[in-house]
């Protein structure tokens, strides 16, 4: 019979396993202690509900846990009759309600959520945040800031192994996957503690809770037994995504992970098969691989990370190949089974034929949904999208509900946290009367493949769809003295300028520090600035920023230290 | 009937065990404002490791006492210029909000701003003067902190800062961040006058209470004394944990690898450059089961060595 971590104080999700007090094959009674529990909200005992004999202890001291996890496995009776001391006051007691009313509430403390609750506490409207879950939605718990934590992991261990380039060598290097998940973990909780900093120091009274709506301008929020009623001038829905349910037969299989386990699956799989070779699928497939695991990618487009140029994606695809990660485009899953001895098989349609595929583990890295569950939109006049995909908002974020405004993934408009974060600012400047609209023309994208991948403005592909008259110039790192002595002299920066407006209008990088280095190419093309002045601008050597500035000058004289 | 309870013991084990006592014994709609204060001593977490936290030596050599509570989170120094404060009440009785406006509300009598961090600290000019920790038995809460007056700054980083001890642990680790006394914003301040603020906040916030409770060793022994003052729990309650002592002995450098749980040694290993014929592996067995101190174990190596 398995114990499970039935609740935790306050409203707490997670906590670590303290000192554990009991043995295997020790005898406990009701009401003894057998760990010590401690959250952000202090340390509790965990007591024996039953008469049992310990056979077996699924968690170790200092073990992060959540509830429902296993904790341990015993003998014996499990659940002694009801022995609760009646409590006489405890059936009196009432949660408490109240009723609110508030300037701007928000639904959802995701990077959308929270920000529009500070922009606008900053601005002098009185705010009200709500949060089901941890605050910071999917990119702080289960999305951008963990799977990066484990990118740097990985590039470290590689590093580490691949020290003889270096000029070193360390013998016996040993992954603790725990000790991943655990960096990740601690990551994780210092961001979501600076965002609660920051919600007290802003004024904004954040409540734990699902939020519903009653009409168009109420709503409530059930926080255990409490109940608020909220009234709110402006609401702004930010409730982000959630993974899709998918319907591959087979994938409910034990082995089937989704990406939110595999953040925080501690024990690394010796081969995985990734469905989806987009940018959640590419940044496993490399993180794992430079983790040791033997990789498959499975893509049902006929190229990986589709949203990128060709160029881009080729040049991916050969550093991935190069890494030995296998990558099957134009395939279909099928189904999955499970072997006799246990491994994942994947089975896909490829050019007609049915391919094989197997591994330890399956990521299914395909679908993200508009979150909209809970919220009984039906209540309302709100409109949605069609096939119900998110809420239906214009360009300046509004509903067709006055002083409703939906931002970010659940507006299935660019699921991307600044995105979602400018929709929210874009927001709050609205409901001042400002009159604003979101702009899309020029937001980075940034893929924490190895090597990172960045892009912003228009594709080349766009570029010829809207038979823009276009040059391209294009920068590789291999001729750039700092990526050498990175080791990592591959990739590219790549330019592309519209002929007829005489102007930069898109750029791609592939290659060391891009995640940084678009910064400097979303400036020059929000602002328009113009190739000569870029020209006469001074990039510092030795820097990756200098293949901006070279490639650049190959739109009009060539780049200096290349020549194509 | 809310109370106001004040120990003029500066023990720690005293303190603690009447605390806890108190905590046990809390009644439904009652709330206990309990203040109290220690003389130089650390306080750990619940499951924190004295050896990771703190430089037992210096404490020794500075008189300074090692406890452990029973709440979460991090060591913490106190002395005679810190007070300490518990709420204790039913958990359903229990109201954050209302419990640091009691602070609150003392604190910004002298004039301060006061401000929340994001992890159980209060702060004044975004330095901590005040951490918080909670503890949930059964249906009884408490929430208990420090309130640094004038504090021997130091000292307490001194004390805070490890014993050079390779350990590797499973225990939780404790946040450091920047402190700050009160007396140096408000140099009038003292222990005494916030005492009384405490009080009149509480009475504010809470309405009026019985009286004050005055407890000390001539009155009242708490039950838990013992528990509090014993060597186990003070260090052998610490989740497992491996060390490695590295010792210059007379027979030349020794490297001790040891696992250490519930106080005990579990594994022990010697590692040595020594070139004299010694049976490492019988000093090994002789260290499994003795409660792990630094002292004891050398103490055992030398007597076999010799």
């Amino acid at each position: 019979m398995d114990i499970k971590l039935e609740s935790l104080s306050g409203k707490s999700k997670s906590a670590k396993v303290g000192k554990i007090n009991i043995q295997v094959g020790d005898n406990v009674k009701l009401n003894d202690v057998l760990f010590q529990i401690e959250t952000n909200k202090g340390n509790s005992p965990l007591k024996a509900k039953g008469s049992y004999k310990i056979e077996e202890i699924k968690v170790a001291e200092g073990q992060e846990v959540k509830i429902g996890d296993t904790l341990l496995i015993v003998s014996g009776e499990v659940v002694a009759k009801e022995t609760r001391k009646v409590d006489y006051f405890g059936s009196l007691i009432q949660g408490k309600k109240e009723n609110i009313n508030i300037d701007l509430l928000v639904v959802g403390a995701g990077p959308g959520g929270y920000v529009s609750a500070i922009y606008g506490a900053k601005k002098g409207l009185n705010t009200i945040l709500v949060e089901k879950d941890n605050l910071g939605g999917t990119c702080l718990n289960v999305g951008c800031i963990p799977t990066k934590s484990l990118v740097k992991s990985a590039e470290a261990y590689n590093e580490a192994l691949n020290g003889e380039e270096f000029g070193f060598e360390i013998k016996d290097i040993k992954l603790d996957m725990k000790k991943v998940i655990a960096r990740k973990d601690k990551i994780r909780n210092n961001l979501v503690g600076g965002i609660d900093y920051l919600l007290n120091k802003n004024n904004i009274r954040l409540i734990k809770g699902e939020a519903s709506f009653i009409d168009n301008h109420k709503v409530l929020v059930k926080k255990g037994r409490d109940e608020y009623t909220i009234e709110a001038k402006n609401i702004i829905i930010a409730t982000g995504s959630k993974i899709s349910k998918i319907s591959i037969p087979g994938i409910e299989l034990p082995f089937v992970l989704n990406s939110t386990e595999a953040l925080s699956n501690t024990e690394l799989p010796k081969s995985i098969t990734i469905i989806g070779g987009g940018v959640i699928g590419m940044e496993f497939a490399f993180l794992y691989s430079n983790f040791g695991v033997k990789v498959n990618v499975v893509e049902y487009e006929n190229r990986i990370l589709s949203i990128v140029d060709l160029d881009v994606s080729e040049e991916i695809l050969d550093i991935a190949k190069s890494k030995g990660i296998g990558i099957y485009t134009s395939s279909k899953v099928t189904r999955i089974e499970k072997s006799e001895s246990g491994e994942g098989i994947v089975i896909f349609e490829n050019e007609g034929n049915e391919k094989l595929l197997v591994s330890e583990k399956v990521l299914v890295a395909i679908g993200r949904e508009p979150n909209v569950e809970g919220l009984n939109l039906e209540n309302t006049d709100i409109e949605l999208n069609d096939r119900n995909r998110g809420i239906k908002v214009e360009s300046n974020l509004k509903t067709n509900v006055e002083g409703i405004y939906a931002i970010g993934d659940v507006n299935n408009k660019i699921q991307l946290a600044h995105v979602a974060s400018h929709q929210g600012i874009v927001s709050v400047d609205n409901i001042l009367g400002e009159n604003k609209e979101m702009q899309y023309e020029c937001i980075p994208n940034v893929i924490f493949t190895a090597p990172e991948i960045a892009s912003v403005g228009l594709t080349e592909k766009q570029c010829i769809d809207k038979n823009i008259n276009i040059k391209i110039s294009k920068f590789p790192f291999a001729a750039n003295g700092k990526a050498l002595t990175m080791g990592q002299e591959y990739g590219f920066i790549k330019i592309i300028k519209d002929l007829d407006l005489s102007k930069i209008v898109g750029g791609s990088i592939i290659g060391p520090d891009a995640s940084s280095l678009i910064s400097t190419l979303t400036i020059i093309i929000q602002q328009n600035i113009s190739e000569e002045r870029i020209a006469e601008t001074v990039f510092a050597h030795p820097t990756t920023g200098e293949g901006i500035h070279e490639a650049v000058l190959g739109l009009s004289i060539g780049a200096i230290h290349y020549n194509e | 009937m809310n109370k106001v309870i004040i120990s003029k013991e500066v023990n720690p084990y005293y303190n603690l065990a009447l605390e806890e006592e108190l905590f046990r014994n809390i009644k439904s709609g009652e709330t206990i404002l309990y203040l109290w204060q220690n003389e130089s001593t650390v306080v750990i977490g619940r499951n924190q490791n004295p050896y990771k936290e703190c430089d037992l030596d210096y404490m020794k050599e500075k008189h300074t006492t090692l406890a452990r509570r029973i709440s979460g989170g991090g060591a913490v120094f106190h002395d005679l210029g810190n007070l300490n404060f518990t709420f204790i009440a039913k958990e359903i009785d229990s109201n954050l909000d209302k419990q640091l406006r009691v602070i609150k509300g003392a604190v910004e009598e002298y004039g301060f701003k006061v401000e929340f961090s994001g992890r159980n600290d209060l702060l004044l000019n975004n330095r901590k003067f005040s951490g918080h920790a909670f503890y949930c038995e059964d249906d009884n809460y408490f929430h208990h902190g420090t309130l640094m007056i004038d504090v021997d700054i130091t000292k307490l980083e001194k004390v805070l800062t490890p014993s050079k001890l390779k350990l590797e642990s499973k225990s939780i680790e404790s946040v450091k961040g920047r402190v700050i006394n009160l007396i140096d914003v408000c140099s009038e301040l003292t222990v005494e006058n916030l005492i009384q603020s405490l009080v009149s906040s509480f009475k504010n916030i809470y309405g009026d209470f019985q009286k004050i409770d005055i407890y000390n060793m001539n009155n009242y022994v708490p039950k838990l004394y013992d528990k509090y003052s014993s060597k186990l729990w003070n260090y052998g309650e610490s989740p497992q944990y491996d060390v490695v002592l590295e010792e210059k002995t007379a027979i030349g450098n020794v490297d001790i690898n040891l696992t250490v749980k519930s106080g005990k040694i579990v594994r022990a290993k010697i590692f040595s450059d020594t070139l004299e014929n010694i049976d490492l592996r019988k000093i090994e067995e002789q260290l499994i089961g003795i409660i792990f101190s630094r002292e004891e174990v050398i103490k055992l190596i030398e007597k076999y060595i010799s």
